[in-house]
């Protein structure tokens, strides 16, 4: 037992020899990751995309003053430059759906524009496309501010109908509602002012800001993964053997292995546990709070730490093994949306993505970022991604563990 | 002291050793020769306890190999290669596998193996920074610093220039007069000159030979067996 608390002293030891090295390779990384995620944020931010969505509409009711709507709705200054609606039967319009020809189908129910009128407020159901999904947020967006609008102004026809019964003066009321009608109108044309504010973007329901300050922090500390090879597996066949003969075996060594990646690991998250009261004065976090993102950051910390220790056990060749981490957290975060949004991205993009642990990091990381609105409102989803997480750990753990014993009886 | 009971083993399905029996007692300094890839390191480290024999068993001191005979240091085991970890010191390196405490390590350095050897002239130097002999000195210190009953050598010498293969000898010539046993595999003859038994291995299978066989008889032997195994195969 003495024997192995001193080998695993002594590979600590070595591993915190190579601190320097390592906080060299922190601030190198840290700069090219910033560097990457402001570059793509001002690229982001400068470039006006045009686009123009295909919506098939289906109504019916083929009154005209539903097509009277239609054609008032296909007019409209915040809609014509983005959406070509199309009326179309119900089965042409899912099957145009299905092929990815439009983005959505919008079913408009009979008697709409009464319901708008007597306040029944009969719904329309939208139904998006996963295909198109860049074009689905835009309309999402695009209906959301048209719902405000609209409910703004049913609000204020109510409120001056109760009002104007007050005062008894509903003989009035016909020359209001035209006023109203008017200005309401008015504010509805003139809506290019209210996209200009509520702006719609690909990174879901992240802001910008915090998408890529999650991207950024996420491709540091994979691609801090490089630096650990300073002073991983560089036990030579002669140690190995001095090892086995000395009664050292496999936990030992993969614990000492592990523990070498978690000894700056570690390091970092105390580093976080410092900064921790600061980041509750400025946010008003409570204690919990404070402790709930400590366990955010150490489920992430722990399991990209797994992640560096099975592909270190698969590749034992240094070289080969920096080569495949830098190619496959690159490729991961390119798959998973984190350099471009998802959005943005071909299907089977989102497919690949919904497997890989880099989808897991990054909602967990949006906790952590973003935390009193997640916890608040997706507490379960934050914590199924914990668990994921740590499901991912225990399958790299064990799968590290299992190509280690099986590379060392190989090598007899 | 050690008793090597009929053992076997394969590699990758090649046999190495077929039916291996051995009795080395204390004092023995027993030297095994043959041509490369016979099969030496690998009758090494089943001794030492790095690798465990298919068929057969060791004994020592008549029981098989245990962690309280490997805590005991009563094996010290040299490799081929050396067994250092470059970005550690050499008194780091030493310290790691020392069985002892603080006190009896710096007695070793003042005045047992370890000073012998040298390795207090570059006790703090890392161990990527040593020349191949003083590397090979750290290795053989390693094993020595415990007292080992039994020092099990992997060709100390390969890749040494003279001046480090005679002191070698003369630290092994040292152990052997203080009752140790040893276990070589060489190609030196001056090493082999302190064997009291030699043997060949050949074809996976020990032959015990006259220790006086030197010089050009020596190489004709082990010509002789290597030219036998490349024919067989």
């Amino acid at each position: 037992m003495k024997q192995h608390g001193k080998y695993f002293y002594y590979q600590l030891k070595r591993a915190l020899r190579h601190g320097p090295q390592m906080l060299l390779g922190a601030i190198v990384l840290a700069l090219l990751a910033g560097t990457i995620a402001f570059c793509i944020i001002k690229t982001m931010d400068e470039s006006e995309t045009s686009v123009s969505v295909p919506v098939a509409v289906v109504i019916e009711d083929q009154s005209d003053l539903m097509n009277l709507l239609l054609s008032f709705l296909a007019d409209m200054q915040s809609t014509e430059k983005h959406f070509i609606f199309r009326v179309m039967t119900e089965p042409n319009a899912y099957h145009a759906l299905e092929d990815g020809s439009v983005a959505a189908v919008m079913l408009v129910p009979k008697n709409l524009i009464d319901g708008i009128m007597d306040g029944t407020n009969l719904h329309v159901q939208v139904l998006l496309s996963e295909k198109n999904a860049l074009a689905a947020i835009l309309l999402q967006e695009l209906s959301a501010a048209g719902a405000k609008t609209l409910s703004a102004a049913q609000a204020g026809t109510y409120a001056m109908t109760t009002l104007y019964r007050r005062a008894e003066r509903t003989d009035a009321l016909p020359d209001a509602y035209t006023a109203l009608d008017l200005r309401n109108l008015s504010y509805a044309l003139a809506r290019g002012d209210l996209f200009h504010t509520v702006r719609a973007n690909a990174t879901g329901e992240e802001s910008v800001l915090i998408y890529y300050l999650a991207s950024g922090i996420l491709l540091f500390l994979l691609l801090f993964g490089i630096c650990y090879l300073s002073f991983y597996g560089k036990s030579n066949a002669a140690c190995r053997t001095k090892e086995r003969a000395c009664g050292i075996g496999y936990p030992t060594v993969l614990l000492t292995r592990i523990s070498g990646i978690w000894l700056y690991q570690f390091f970092l998250l105390l580093l976080f546990a410092v900064s921790l009261p600061f980041l509750a004065r400025y946010s008003l976090l409570s204690v919990s709070d404070c402790l709930h993102m400590l366990c955010f950051a150490a489920v992430i910390l722990f399991s990209i730490s797994a992640f560096f220790f099975f592909l270190y056990e698969l590749i034992p060749a240094p070289g080969y093994a920096m080569l495949l981490l830098f190619l496959l957290s690159i490729l991961m975060m390119l798959v998973s949306g984190c350099f471009v949004p998802n959005a943005f991205l071909p299907f089977w993009c989102r497919r690949i993505a919904a497997l890989l642990p880099v989808r897991s990091w990054m909602q967990t990381l949006f906790c952590l970022l973003d935390y009193p609105a997640h916890t608040i409102y997706t507490a379960a989803v934050a914590n199924r991604h914990l668990l994921i997480l740590a499901a991912y750990t225990v399958f790299f753990l064990a799968g590290g563990g299992l190509a280690h014993i099986l590379y060392a009886k190989r090598r007899g | 002291m050690i008793s090597i009971e009929d053992i076997s083993f394969s590699y990758h399905k090649k046999k190495i050793l077929r039916s291996v029996s051995l009795d080395i007692r204390q004092g023995d300094c027993i030297g095994f020769l043959g041509a490369n890839g016979c099969g030496k390191s690998t009758l090494l480290s089943l001794i030492a306890g790095v690798r465990t024999p298919k068929y057969g068993r060791i004994l020592y001191d008549g029981e098989p190999l245990n962690a309280a005979i490997r805590r005991s240091g009563m094996l010290g085991y040299v490799p081929q290669d050396n067994p250092l970890i470059p970005d550690l010191s050499v008194r780091d390196n030493l310290k790691l596998w020392h069985h002892g405490d603080n006190e009896q390590f710096h007695r070793e350095l003042s005045d047992g193996f370890l000073h012998l050897l040298g390795i207090p002239d570059f006790l703090n130097m890392p161990a990527a920074k040593l020349s191949g002999g003083m590397k090979k000195r750290v290795s053989i210190g390693m094993a020595l610093q415990n007292h080992p009953r039994i020092l099990i050598l992997d060709e100390p010498s390969a890749a040494l220039d003279l001046p480090c293969k005679a002191d070698i000898r003369s630290y092994l010539s040292v152990y052997l007069q203080n009752g140790g046993t040893v276990l070589i595999t060489t190609h030196e003859e001056t090493e082999l000159v302190l064997c009291n038994r030699l043997y060949l291995l050949h074809d996976g299978q020990l032959h015990q030979t006259d220790t006086t066989v030197r010089g050009e008889q020596l190489l004709a032997l082990i010509q002789q067996t290597t030219n036998q195994t490349e024919g067989t195969s």
